[in-house]
């Protein structure tokens, strides 16, 4: 059942890219005929960007330009791209001719020049990396003004592991799908296959924890690079103008680490049972297609990443998935399909409406898929679509694939399915990172790449989300599965990270920043309890397991502090994301702000009474005489080493952010600042520069 | 606004405030891991023996009289260092900045905490007390735990000088009222931990609307903000003889540094920094999330002293009060005035909107009358001292913004105060129906009550008096309150019998034996102790007044 599921779903696949493919040549390779007289190049004619290599007390790099023409070429001005008002490369950067300091200069037929491209960093840089463009402006009117990329990169002490470690974050989790396949050639043991399987997502979690190590807290737009650490950029589709352009932000980095650390903890403690190469495979897709979305600064990366974690999804929930397995992964594809298709619209006509740009090697293309370089474009002038404002058609379609994975309601019907039919390790990865893809989604493009459509729905959008979490909630109360519970939990999070985002505040945006990791640490621990019980128990229903707290303290700690975390309790990392969004909206939308108390306080009932049945409660006495617990003496066992070693970490990080939140807020704090500027440059809060 | 005057509090910076609130947390932590697995141990002489009992009381005694220690040294610190007039500071954690909004906690001990700190500590003394001298049993360790949860969530709101410290000692209470609810029946403390929880979510949006409101006002749906600096330096009353000094104590983390010399940047908090003479720019460099300030050029002579004050939107307490006392150049009250008229969010004003949604957190924080099935001496406690205590605190907290309130508002206050006032009193009558011997529970509930209602009912300069604790009169009636509570819930503990017979406690009559062996040993020296620690209190409430004079 579940391969004709997949199959049908990457039929659909299949024509959007198709779509998408015809869309991207037809308008992309316009650019690609600049062949004029000018002609920028690196020594030795090797490919773009220019490389800066440490000498002359920083980081220099030399490149030519030549004139290839049959006349004198006048050389008027050569600069780096950007200035105060449109930073775009870290400080202390300078450009000049290679024989003196001007910049400008005549070069007879067939003469070359040298151009030199220096970097002093501070001592103790703030940018690590430095990313830009030198352009050329000539009085060569067929190929106008031309670019060469640069980039340089001051040593992370992991040499090159530490230049690529986002990189390595999206393809590590790979490892496992080519072993994967030798194991099924060969019909080898599984049980190895788990323990690679764990190992590469140890080391998933080493590099995501090294990645939050290196980054700096608080750089900003202003530093240069757009903000963006720890960036990977190189060309991937020339044709199609399309880059492997990877990094982080305040807003990506916790979510990177949560991402890993629930894979590693869907692997520990959810997957006890023998599961075969595919299930190993796809897990690994999924990660990867998460963490890719997550890092994404290119719309074509970013898609691709998008379609790969619902792909492994599905084929997940599809393949080993419980009796009802393949009827979730239908209702995945269903709503998965529409998500997509709209996000592939809305990206479609944002790159068609782009303007021409340049790639990281300084190839001028006419349109762009770059997120940063689309966020320079001002979409509101642009023609209307089907007769109504782009702005808004290109936002309504970007919002329906994010109400999609948030989940919103009435998008959310899969969700539910999802949790209570995957096997339990895809439930934790699924419940805890993929969900945060939407509203990802909407900050990193619809109020990153679209201020202007994000000013046009910031209302509408807090209202949806102050009815979603009081639905969620509505509906939280009513659930006796605990999967289910977590996922209309997930529903009532959702909605105040919407809220959060609308108000288009610096606190809001934080806020719902700050609910996505705060509440997928919280699913992360719950579904890996319910995953324990499920395995000693086969069930998770509330109102049977009962007496957790008598009978295994240690689930009950790790049951309480979910639930803690969950539902916002003031003392737990879950209360900050709560209070910065109910405070940041109340400013613009204070009835929707009473609105989320309502839902919020709806919620803590439903936890509440989730609280009681599992941990209050009376074991029931069937349990006593149950052949599951036969081998432990009748009695629920607690929680063992393994179990321990993947949820205390989870345990004690909800303690410490929730007493000390300065490591989950602080990255986060700069680049709200830095969203909410553009977003509001009129906003509430005067400490913000605006600039 | 550049710069103003003001009279703003003596400030000691303190790094030992936590002390009074760790060892009952400490305490209920042993209780809930040690305490509670030695009772349900296999063996019922583990659980029930003398040895256990007596540990399980002794820490609990222990912790309690910790606290009492710490609060009492701190009191001596406050008489000594701050004259009695000032407050002493410790920022706990935090420490996150986003554009205007601080997240931090913070500790705060004045009079007005100090009082009500002593009010708790002495009513937790009083509990332990009756506890002790009840039968002790295998559930003993449910009693300690509560009341050292109970005991350290109203520490914490006492203290807490912001709302982010106060949600978390909300937390604290909304928890302990939720078990105490649910001592028989989890159903009905799950209904009323909910409770407690929407009353925390009320509270956040009180919180929002008063910080907003600080900063701006609302014409119709749109929010206009104030164009004032962040921060500003305020020229203290009454500074030393020697050299000029800055101070500043809100913003944690802030850096301060004059004319742009890195060599004089100090970070915050920190009091009395010594400023050299001469005309300075100050650059106030708050976060990364936010925009540098500069002061100046400000004019320091020798003997100055110097505070820099946020300005706008807070969630500190102390922050939000000094805005009041800033005085513009030509010597106006700068804020105070604005705030009454200014537009909330719903067409109210902000500051009235603010305190309705307190009082109504307030209120529902605090109409939890004690159930039948817990233990009266805790439920008397938790009705009378600490959980009924917390939310009319923030309203005593707050009281300076009501000066220049609009009579609306201030009715409202009044009414609010009466009604919690009835409720109270309503769970007193319903503890004197449930057993005649409860009724020692009665003489706290009319004190809360009436400060919220002296608020606005009583002519205004004495509400003012009674409310902010500032003539002797009110701390000697807090302290007359507070000496009759420990007598009642002592008296309590004499005549009830039966404080810890939990439903179901199938030890309790072996463990009364077991108590009575301990009894010369243990109960006496608890109550020496008590009444030591009683006749410290009556002392420092006398200081207290002495000082106001």
């Amino acid at each position: 059942m579940s391969v004709p599921m997949s199959r049908r779903y990457s039929y659909v696949f299949a024509v959007l890219a198709a779509l998408a493919a015809w869309l991207f040549a037809s308008t992309a390779g316009a650019g690609a005929g600049a062949a004029g007289r000018i002609v920028v190049s690196l020594p030795g004619g090797a490919l773009g960007p220019l490389v800066l290599t440490p000498g002359q007390g920083g980081w220099v790099g030399e490149f030519t330009v030549t004139n290839v023409g049959a006349d004198p070429l006048t050389v008027s001005r050569v600069a780096l791209r950007g200035d105060d008002d449109d930073v775009r490369s870290p400080a202390r950067l300078s450009v000049r001719f290679v024989d003196g300091a001007a910049t400008s200069a005549v070069l007879p037929p067939g003469a070359s020049k040298g151009v030199l491209v220096s970097w002093m960093p501070d001592r103790d840089p703030r940018m690590r990396q430095a990313f830009g463009h030198v352009v050329v402006t000539s009085t060569d009117e067929q190929a106008g003004e031309v670019a060469m990329g640069f980039r340089a990169q001051i040593p992370t002490g992991l040499g090159w592991v530490g230049e690529h470690v986002v990189s390595l974050l999206v393809l590590w989790p790979l490892v496992v799908l080519p072993v994967a396949g030798v194991w099924w050639w060969t019909g080898r043991r599984e049980r190895l296959l788990r323990r690679i399987a764990v190992a590469v997502a140890v080391v998933e979690v080493l590099l995501g924890l090294w990645a939050y190590r290196s980054f700096v807290p608080g750089v900003g737009h202003a530093d240069g690079n757009d903000g963006f650490q720890l960036v990977d950029r190189s060309v991937w589709v020339r044709s199609l103008g399309c880059e492997w352009y990877l990094g982080v932000d305040g807003f990506s980095l916790s979510l990177v680490l949560l991402t890993a650390v629930a894979a590693l903890v869907a692997l520990l403690v959810a997957d006890g049972e023998r599961r075969s190469e595919g299930y190993y495979a796809a897990l690994a897709l999924l990660t990867s297609g998460i963490m890719g979305s997550l890092v994404a600064l290119d719309l074509f990366v970013l898609f691709g990443a998008w379609q790969a974690a619902l792909l492994g999804l599905i084929l997940l929930a599809g393949g080993w998935g419980g009796r009802r397995g393949p009827h979730a992964a239908a209702k995945l594809v269903a709503y998965g399909a529409v998500g997509s298709g709209a996000m592939l619209l809305a990206f479609v006509a944002l790159s068609r409406a782009s303007g021409r740009a340049f790639l990281v090697d300084g190839f001028s293309v006419a349109h762009t898929t770059s997120i940063p370089e689309l966020s320079r474009t001002s979409f509101a002038s642009k023609a209307p679509l089907v007769g109504l404002p782009f702005v808004e058609v290109a936002w309504s379609l970007l919002f329906v694939a994010v109400a999609f994975a948030t989940p919103v309601v009435p998008l959310h019907a899969w969700l539910p399915d999802l949790l209570e039919e995957a096997p339990p390790g895809a439930g934790i990865v699924a419940g805890a990172a993929f969900v945060a893809l939407g509203p990802y989604l909407l900050v990193r493009v619809g109020l990153g790449a679209m201020p202007e459509g994000a000013r046009w729905a910031g209302a509408s959008l807090a209202a949806i989300g102050a009815l979603c979490a009081l639905w969620g909630a509505l509906c939280a109360m009513a659930q006796r599965d605990l999967r289910r519970f977590a996922a209309y939990a997930t529903v009532t999070a959702g909605g105040a990270c919407l809220y959060g985002i609308g108000a288009l505040t610096a606190q809001g945006i934080a806020g719902g920043a700050a609910i996505l990791f705060t509440h997928g640490l919280a699913t992360t621990l719950l579904l890996g309890v319910t995953a324990s019980l499920s395995q000693r128990m086969r069930s998770v229903d509330a109102q049977r397991i009962g007496g957790l707290m008598g009978e295994a303290p240690g689930l009950a700690v790790f049951t309480g502090v979910a639930l803690g975390v969950s539902m916002g309790a003031p003392g737990l990392a879950g209360s900050w994301g709560l209070l910065l969004a109910v405070v940041g909206g109340f400013v613009r939308h204070p009835v929707l702000a009473a609105l989320l108390v309502v839902a919020l306080g709806a919620s803590t009932a439903a936890h509440l009474r989730i609280a009681r049945h599992v941990l209050a409660g009376q074991v029931d006495p069937s349990w006593r005489k149950s052949a599951l617990l036969a081998p432990f003496g009748g009695r629920i066992p607690d929680a063992m080493a393994v179990e321990l070693v993947a949820l205390v970490p989870l345990v004690l990080l909800s303690l410490l952010f929730g007493l000390w939140p300065a490591p989950l807020l602080s990255p986060v704090a700069v680049a709200a600042r830095d969203t909410s500027a553009v977003l509001d440059p009129d906003g509430p809060d005067p400490t913000i520069d605006r600039r | 606004m550049s710069h103003g005057a003001g009279t703003l509090e003596r400030v000691v910076l303190s790094r030992t405030l936590w002390l009074i609130v760790l060892a009952p947390l400490l305490g209920c932590a042993w209780h809930l891991v040690v305490a509670r697995r030695r009772a349900t141990s296999a063996s019922p002489a583990a659980a029930s023996g003398p040895r256990a009992l007596l540990w399980s009381q002794r820490v609990a005694v222990g912790c309690v009289a910790c606290s009492v220690e710490a609060m009492l040294g701190h009191l001596l610190v406050l008489a000594r260092d701050a004259g009695g007039r000032g407050a002493l500071v410790q920022w706990i954690g935090g420490g996150v900045r986003m554009g205007e909004l601080d997240l931090a906690f913070a500790f705060r001990f004045d009079r007005v905490s100090a009082v009500a700190v002593a009010l708790v500590e002495v009513a937790a003394l009083g509990t332990v007390a009756a506890v002790s001298r009840g039968p002790q049993g295998e559930g003993s360790w449910r009693a300690w735990a509560w009341i050292e949860l109970s005991l350290a969530g109203a520490l914490v709101a006492f203290l807490g000088d912001g709302f982010v410290t106060t949600a978390l000692g909300w937390t604290l209470v909304a928890a302990a009222q939720g078990w105490l609810a649910g001592w028989g029946d989890a159903a009905r403390g799950a209904v009323v931990a909910t409770r407690g929880s929407l009353s925390i979510g009320v509270m956040a949006l009180g919180a929002a609307a008063l910080f907003w409101g600080l900063g701006g006002g609302w014409e119709g749906d749109d929010y206009v903000r104030d164009r004032s600096p962040r921060f500003a330096a305020t020229q203290l009353s009454g500074g030393g003889a020697q050299g000029a000094s800055l101070t500043m104590t809100d913003e944690a983390g802030a850096v301060v540094s004059a004319d742009d010399v890195r060599a004089t940047a100090v970070t915050a908090p920190f009091v009395r920094a010594s400023l050299a003479p001469g005309r300075h720019m100050l650059r106030v460099h708050a976060g990364e999330g936010t925009s540098d300030t500069v002061l100046g050029p400000i004019a320091v002579s020798t003997g100055d002293a110097f505070s820099i004050e946020p300005v706008g939107p807070t969630l500190t307490y102390s922050a939000a009060i000094a805005q009041l006392s800033l005085r513009d150049p030509s010597g106006g009250p700068a804020l105070s005035e604005v705030l009454a008229d200014r537009a909330g969010p719903v067409g109210s004003s902000a500051v009235g909107a603010a305190f309705l949604a307190i009082l109504m957190a307030s209120l529902a924080l605090s109409a939890h009358l004690p159930p039948p099935g817990a233990p009266v001496s805790l439920a008397t406690m938790a009705w009378a001292a600490s959980v009924t205590a917390v939310g009319p605190f923030l309203v005593v907290r707050l009281a300076p913004f009501l000066k220049d309130a609009p009579t609306p508002l201030r009715a409202s206050v009044a009414v609010w105060g009466g009604v919690a006032g009835v409720v109270w009193l309503a769970g007193a009558v319903r503890l004197v129906a449930a057993a005649r011997r409860k009724s020692v529970a009665l003489p706290p509930a009319p004190s809360f009550g009436l400060q919220e209602w002296s608020l606005e009912a009583l002519p205004h300069r004495l509400g003012e008096l009674l409310v902010t604790f500032e003539r002797w009169v009110v701390d000697a009636a807090a302290g007359a309150a507070a000496a009759l509570f420990a007598v009642s819930v002592w008296v309590a503990a004499r005549v009830d019998g039966a404080v810890l017979a939990a439903p179901g406690d199938a030890m309790a009559t072996r463990a009364l034996r077991a108590r009575r062996a301990l009894d010369p040993a243990v109960g006496g020296s608890i109550a020496r102790l008590v009444w030591i620690v009683l006749g410290l209190f009556a002392t420092s409430v006398l200081a207290s007044a002495l000082w106001s004079r």
